[in-house]
């Protein structure tokens, strides 16, 4: 089998200083542990429930005290050997894998960490995650390893018991108990299953979402009566601020585009008044030039003038006597000077007439520019006369755009007054529509979520399964098994239900019963932990008359009479890989069963053999 | 016929020439030394800086044209005006003092055209007013209205351009 399996090597009972040691090992098929009463078969069985996490506390016989921790030494198949420790008092675990420095590990399960026992060994065994639905609603629970061991550990109430052998018979835990049994048989889990509301809750959930509304239903409609008495013309209302509305904002817009214009032009007309102011102060400035220009000319033409005349009475006389000294011509000594004050006279002559023509051209251009600066003054004047008109336009525009906006301000809180009367409308009838529905609700429910336990077909393969393992056994009668799916979740043999036998037949129903579970899924690849511990199933080999169970019943003793015993210890010696078996009972072991079998045997008598587990 | 530029007739040594004859006829019979008459020759056709009539030139600022040594302008007037035997020299203990001729008075007198008349009106002006103030004092205002250097220095020309 490749199937992951856990196979329990031996106990061992230890004290703290190590000098008192109690130890049991188990064969990998078939241990057959033989104990008379009180020989520690049960505590036994119940500390290897112990120690795969079971917290029950151990039975406080006389035989315990000189212990105080448990181990249990496993493989964990193919590969890991796992030492696990615990204090007879409970709690913790120590994990020891391979031989490696121990780690504490929880008891109680925790699907979300690997810290826990459960968690580890179902990781292993490759069931962990599962969910398993504990009722009808699939209200889900993570599966855990104690679900499991469960169905493998059998103890001596249990197997006598006329509950199923699927369950404990604690009615609250049925429809979990069938479920897991359910994913055992066909490796699926409930993961799969939508949880829906319990029928209580959700009509719990559906009144309180009810008066949820109706409260909001409530708040609207307070608010209606309170604001909106006119909820009726709201819409007609509505309509009309949107024409006001546009037409306004269209208004402004034009207002806006009107006042841009007149500010173009504004603009324009400061940039003209600016351009000319500074043309008159250019003009201003080149009049004042050519008026010094003027009083230059003015100036030269009277000083060339004067030289003129000068020259003219110096050289008056040339060919003369001169006018001043009288000396005739040839005893004039100043001869050469006055030919020099001749050519300044001729030559300012001259010049006075060039000067004479530079003043005419002067005074037609300081005309030409006299009449620019009329005329640059009066377009200045002209500008200025629109600029003040424009800027009273500007001013006088502005009171309408005021007006504009004072209205709009009016009319938007009104828009939206309107629109949050016709928005607690809409929610009012929301509202309504809503709790309508709710209260007409009724709450689904799935078909498929209704299916519970085993389908026909899976419970008629594993009847099937028990029936062989019983004709195996020699189980007297034609061993014809059905599955009850329904009532009582159990075997029915040969037209018998399994409840309504004897205690010893129980037993060995119950017997086959896990060990088929146990072959049904290891042949089948399903989950199972590879192992079954029975406590006592051949209890109808018991001494009637010294037994405390009594007198036998009438098929116990059809059983009793048969060689049942030996049949179905040689059948569960022959299992060989599907699984371990380890049985406690204190019959005696068939002569022959040491071939199929380990045997141990507590004899409880001080001077032979092993007196008990202790 | 020679043709002169206006800058050669403006400042030339018969333009000052004149103006000195007019001066010191006006002034008759004082003499001045080469100094006061540059002084003298600025300050007639300026007037109005120192508190007197209109000046006979447009005051505007300075003009183009190179910076004439007004003394030297002075000098060559006079020594024309000596040939011509309108202005005679005399040296005393003071120095060389130029003084108008006989016909130099003559010659002012003759001289009718409008800035003549113009040019002794403002001489007599001149020449009573700095006959008021003494030597000293005389120096002292020209330093202190006008700048004692910038006088030697000629900064009127004739028209530069038109």
């Amino acid at each position: 089998m490749a199937e992951p399996s856990i196979l329990l090597n031996r106990l061992i009972f230890t004290n703290s200083t190590g000098d008192t040691r109690a130890e049991l090992k188990f064969s990998d098929s078939f241990s057959f542990v033989f104990g008379a009463s009180n020989t520690g078969k049960s505590f036994a069985v119940k500390s290897l429930d112990f120690m795969l996490g079971g917290n029950r506390e151990l039975p406080d016989i006389q035989e315990r005290r000189p212990y105080d921790r448990v181990q249990l030494d496993l493989t964990l198949k193919p590969d890991q050997k796992l030492a696990l420790e615990r204090a007879l008092a409970g709690g913790e675990f120590l994990v020891s894998l391979n031989g490696a420095e121990p780690v504490v590990r929880g008891a109680r399960h925790n699907r979300n960490n690997d810290d826990n026992l459960s968690n580890n060994l179902l990781s292993r065994l490759g069931m962990a995650g599962k969910e398993i639905a504990q009722d009808k609603s699939a209200t889900k629970k993570p599966l855990s390893f104690r679900d499991i061991v469960r169905l493998c550990i059998v103890d001596e109430t249990s197997i006598q018991s006329e509950a199923s052998p699927a369950q404990t018979g604690e009615v609250q835990f049925a429809a979990l108990e069938r479920n897991i049994f359910k994913y055992m048989l066909t490796g699926e889990d409930d993961s799969a299953l939508v949880t829906q509301l319990k029928p209580k809750e959700y009509s719990a959930g559906r009144s309180a979402q009810v008066s949820l509304l109706e409260q909001m239903l409530i708040e609207v409609e307070a608010e209606i009566a309170d604001s909106f008495p006119d909820l009726d013309k709201l819409t007609d209302e509505l309509e009309k601020v949107r024409g006001e509305l546009a037409n306004l904002e269209r208004q402004i817009a034009f207002v806006r585009e009107s006042a841009r214009t007149k500010l173009e032009n504004k603009a324009n007309l400061v940039k003209l008044i600016n351009r000319d102011q500074q043309r008159v102060t250019d003009i201003v400035l080149a009049l004042d030039n050519f008026s010094q220009l003027k009083r230059v000319y003015d100036s030269d033409v009277a000083r060339l003038e004067s030289i003129e005349e000068a020259g003219f009475l110096l050289g008056l006389t040339g060919d003369d006597s001169c006018p001043v000294c009288g000396a005739p011509p040839e005893a004039q000594k100043h001869r050469h000077a006055l030919a020099e004050i001749e050519a300044a006279r001729a030559a300012a002559e001259i010049e006075i007439a060039k000067v004479k023509a530079h003043v005419i051209e002067l005074a037609a251009t300081v005309g030409d520019t006299s009449a620019e600066l009329r005329r640059t003054g009066d377009r200045l004047m002209d500008n200025q006369k629109s600029l003040a008109a424009i800027e009273t336009e500007i001013v006088v525009g502005l009171p309408g755009a005021d007006d504009n906006l004072r209205r709009l301000s009016e009319i938007i809180p009104r828009r939206d007054r309107i629109n949050r009367g016709l928005e607690l409308s809409k929610r009012k009838l929301e509202l309504e529509k809503q709790i309508a529905e709710l209260k007409k609700r009724r709450q689904k429910r799935l078909p498929s979520n209704a299916q519970a336990g085993l389908s026909i077909h899976t419970a008629t393969q594993f009847a099937a399964e028990i029936g062989s393992i019983l004709k195996a056994w020699g189980f007297p009668g034609e061993c014809r098994t059905f599955f009850d799916v329904e009532k009582t979740f159990d075997l029915i043999i040969d037209g018998k239900r399994r409840m309504d036998n004897g205690k010893g037949v129980r037993a060995i129903t119950h017997a086959a019963f896990k060990v088929g579970l146990m072959t049904y899924c290891r042949s089948r690849g399903l989950p199972h932990p590879g192992f079954v511990v029975l406590d006592s199933p051949l209890i109808t080999y018991r001494d009637p008359i010294r037994s405390r169970d009594g007198a036998l019943s009438a098929d116990e003793s059809a059983i009793k009479n048969s060689d049942l015993a030996e049949r179905m210890l040689a059948h569960l010696g022959s299992l060989g890989a599907l699984g371990q078996v380890i049985i406690f009972d204190n019959i005696d072991p068939p002569t022959n069963a040491a071939t199929y079998a380990d045997i141990e045997i507590f004899t409880n008598n001080p001077v032979e053999g092993r007196q008990g587990l202790l | 016929m020679t043709t002169a530029a206006p800058e050669q007739l403006f400042n030339s040594p018969l333009e000052t020439g004149v103006r000195s004859v007019l001066l010191l006829s006006v002034a008759q019979p004082r003499a001045f030394d080469l100094t006061h008459l540059t002084w003298l020759d600025h300050l007639v056709v300026h007037t109005a800086d120192i508190g007197g009539p209109a000046s006979l030139h447009p005051d505007i600022p300075q003009r183009d044209g190179e910076l004439v040594v007004r003394r030297r302008n002075v000098e060559d007037g006079l020594r024309l005006m000596r040939r011509l035997h309108l202005v005679a020299t005399n040296y005393m203990t003071s120095g060389i003092l130029f003084c108008v001729t006989e016909e130099g008075a003559q010659f002012a007198q003759l001289v009718r055209s409008d800035y003549g008349r113009r040019l002794k009106e403002r001489a007599t002006w001149l020449i009573d007013y700095v006959g008021r103030v003494d030597s000293t004092e005389f120096v002292q205002l020209i330093s202190d209205k006008i700048g004692r250097w910038s006088i030697e220095f000629q900064a009127e020309g004739g028209r530069a351009h038109g």
